[in-house]
């Protein structure tokens, strides 16, 4: 290129890999830690300077930043527990950089609040569509999203996100002023089946229960459903506290979505303080995105646990500008280490196995549940 | 926080019967500048729906348009699309402007995005159609060229080498064509290459601003310096240093080029250095609601 041109603001390299790369899960497990380790390391920079809360606890803890060189000593990074997030107002931002305040479901009365500023939240979407892109491979598809839109998801962060996939494909969004409308999310779903390649219906795995239990009771099937894809997210417990069957579900989807492929039933996993999705590919591994790492604790220790046993999970996301979305988890979790999938994909892959106390389940779909799903008629 | 502006809906019939759907957005504002910005290709006018608040908000009109023979609302399938179609929509949607909306050429500029680039240049290089600015952003220059790198194969050559030589129906990005269709079209217009772009561009005596991508994938920077060497009223030359072509991916650098195509009409039109008005992210979930619940709105059943 000729010299003559006027050079116009340099995209970061963070923001290249978030927004305009489409080989994220396909490097070598050398170079995932080394680009995870030098984002980190300079998400870990930013907010020292930035958050002083942070700052101070990082001091108090008596971590220096020049003894954490490599992607092994990446733990030593300094956790928030996400509970702190329902105490205190963790933000390295002014109020009038706030974008959005983003909440947690407070099922059990408190309730965690983030706050996001528009490249927080910019990079969010961008990585959500880089993800999807990546894992989901969709061309031209339609959204059925059994869930609010974006205005009427207001700050519950779960449904924001679920609403945010508009901004990607055209929705129809079959929650409205509360109420859950399955005879409306039967007749989008039958009539853009064959105008679009792909169909996406999203939603809490008690959205798609409600979704069946309404086919069986008014009798109705959709045929050809092979190009759909499930997207559940939020959990998998019920406002009653009995656990959801991920496999019994989709055999009951099954019943009524004829030619539904198992491998088109897929989880995300999205946290209000994490700032990316964790999305399954075909083989159901959930892929961390090459920006974030995920550890996975001893409870007594805090130390990292070898790969496949199980401890708290913790992530380190370094797409979040506007807080330290260095956390520690309520969930039991399982990992392997940038692994290099079934499905030809590398990258660590997290399994959730349940929250740390019974008694606390996660909130989204629990709260999801509660609002919108019928309390009768259910034989799960 | 955005401003007020109003919304009007046109479907803008031809006269074999099919419709070329557009959306105008205004400010209650006399002699305000009006930007048509065709969509390029593959995408609608919700595409464009930063640019037109980045425009609004500071003081110029926008009408959008989608491309018949295309996705969106107007006439015709994406099936069917051919760069002849697309410069006839844009002529089309342009006389209606100055006939039916009363704008002179003096108050029109046009933004070309994409392959909307090789539209664009294509229309003004008419007299008659010359309007008063025009931006390029991430404009293809030679289409052979484009077309290998998304597609992985040649089709220019080898519709060239063998007129009978069957392409199909298949994907250009993520929907299908009909490659044939496309590229005899383009063949028969003669806008496949580099020359096309250069022979356009020699006539169009208007003031030209491009914005490019430094790390452009679909397009070949060395030919675009070339093209911009032979317009002889380019005012301006912008790079987005790190960006590759799919802005609409990239909400960073595409905000760096929308504000730099603010920065351009205003230069033109001499529009005063006010501070300007920058919609941010929630302006534009907040607005795609209502740009999707349109887009349902007026979808065709064909």
């Amino acid at each position: 290129m000729s010299g003559t041109y006027r050079k116009l603001e340099k995209l970061s390299d963070l923001d290249d890999l978030i927004y305009q790369r489409n080989d994220n899960f396909f490097h070598s497990p050398d170079e995932i830690r080394t680009l995870r380790t030098k984002y980190i390391l300079e998400s870990f920079k930013h907010h020292l300077v930035k958050n002083e809360k942070y700052k101070v606890y990082a001091e108090t803890l008596g971590v220096n930043i020049e003894e954490i060189q490599s992607d092994k000593e990446l733990h030593n990074i300094p956790l928030i527990p996400s509970k702190l997030f329902k105490v205190q107002k963790i933000t390295g931002i002014k109020d009038e950089e706030v974008a959005k305040v983003c909440t947690s479901s407070g099922t059990k009365g408190s309730i965690s609040k983030v706050y996001r500023d528009e490249v927080t939240l910019e990079r969010f979407l961008g990585g959500m569509q880089n993800i999807i892109d990546s894992l989901l491979e969709l061309d031209d598809a339609y959204c059925v999203n059994l869930g609010p839109d974006t205005e009427e998801a207001g700050d519950l962060w779960f449904s924001y996100v679920m609403s945010l996939i508009s901004m990607i494909f055209p929705t129809s969004n079959l929650v409205k002023e509360g109420n859950f409308y399955p005879d409306e999310a039967v007749k989008e779903i039958k009539n853009s089946i064959l105008k679009y390649e792909n169909i996406v219906i999203v939603g809490a795995p008690a959205m798609f229960l409600e979704l069946f239990q309404y086919m069986k009771k008014s009798d109705q099937v959709v045929h050809g459903c092979n190009n759909i894809l499930c997207l559940t997210a939020g959990g998998w417990k019920r406002a009653q506290g009995q656990a959801l069957s991920r496999k019994e579900l989709f055999c009951e989807l099954e019943s009524v979505f004829h030619g539904i492929k198992s491998e088109n039933f897929r989880d995300i996993l999205n946290m209000v303080e994490l700032n990316s999705i964790f999305c399954e590919c075909h083989k159901h591994k959930k892929h961390v995105p090459i920006w974030t790492k995920i550890i996975v604790l001893d409870p007594i220790t805090l130390m990292p646990v070898p790969d496949g046993e199980e401890g708290i999970l913790a992530f380190l996301d370094s797409s979040a500008e506007s807080y330290p979305a260095f956390v520690l988890t309520d969930d039991i979790a399982k990992m392997e280490s940038c692994k290099k999938c079934k499905c030809g994909r590398t990258s660590d892959i997290v399994d959730i196995v349940r929250r740390v106390k019974d008694n606390d389940a996660r909130g989204c779909a629990l709260k999801i549940d509660a609002k919108y799903c019928k309390k009768e008629g259910y034989n799960d | 926080m955005t401003s007020n502006y109003a919304e009007e809906v046109i479907n803008i019939e031809d006269t074999d019967g099919s419709v070329i759907h557009c959306v105008f957005n205004y400010i209650n504002e006399e002699d305000r500048p009006l930007i048509v910005i065709p969509s390029q290709y593959e995408k609608t006018i919700r595409t464009n729906l930063m640019l037109m608040l980045y425009l609004v908000n500071n003081g110029f009109n926008v009408l959008r348009y989608d491309n018949r023979n295309h996705n969106g609302n107007s006439t015709g399938k994406i099936l069917d699309f051919t760069l002849k179609s697309a410069i006839e929509d844009l002529s089309i949607v342009m006389n209606y402007v100055q006939r039916e909306l009363s704008y002179t050429k003096e108050q029109l500029g046009i933004v070309g995005i994409s392959i909307s680039n090789k539209v664009v240049m294509e229309y003004l290089k008419k007299i008659e159609n010359r309007v008063s600015v025009y931006v390029s952003l991430v404009g293809v220059v030679n289409m052979q060229h484009t077309l290998e790198a998304i597609a992985g194969f040649d089709a220019v050559k080898e519709k060239k080498s063998d007129k009978e030589h069957i392409l199909g129906v298949h994907k250009l990005l993520s929907y299908e064509i009909d490659w044939d269709n496309f590229v005899t079209d383009m063949l028969e217009l003669k806008l496949e290459d580099v020359n096309s772009s250069l022979e356009a561009v020699e006539q169009i005596d208007i003031p030209v601003y491009a914005i490019v991508a430094e790390k452009d994938n679909w397009v070949n920077m060395d030919e675009v310096d070339i093209v911009l060497k032979r317009c002889i009223h380019v005012k301006g030359k912008h790079v987005l240093q790190g960006a590759t072509h799919e802005l609409y991916k990239n909400p960073e650098s595409a905000k760096t080029a929308m504000r730099q195509i603010l920065l351009n009409v205003r230069e033109h039109w001499n529009m005063g250095s006010s501070s300007l008005v920058l919609p941010d992210i929630m302006d534009m979930i907040a607005h795609n609601k209502e740009e999707r619940q349109r887009e349902k709105l007026y979808m065709r059943e064909e």
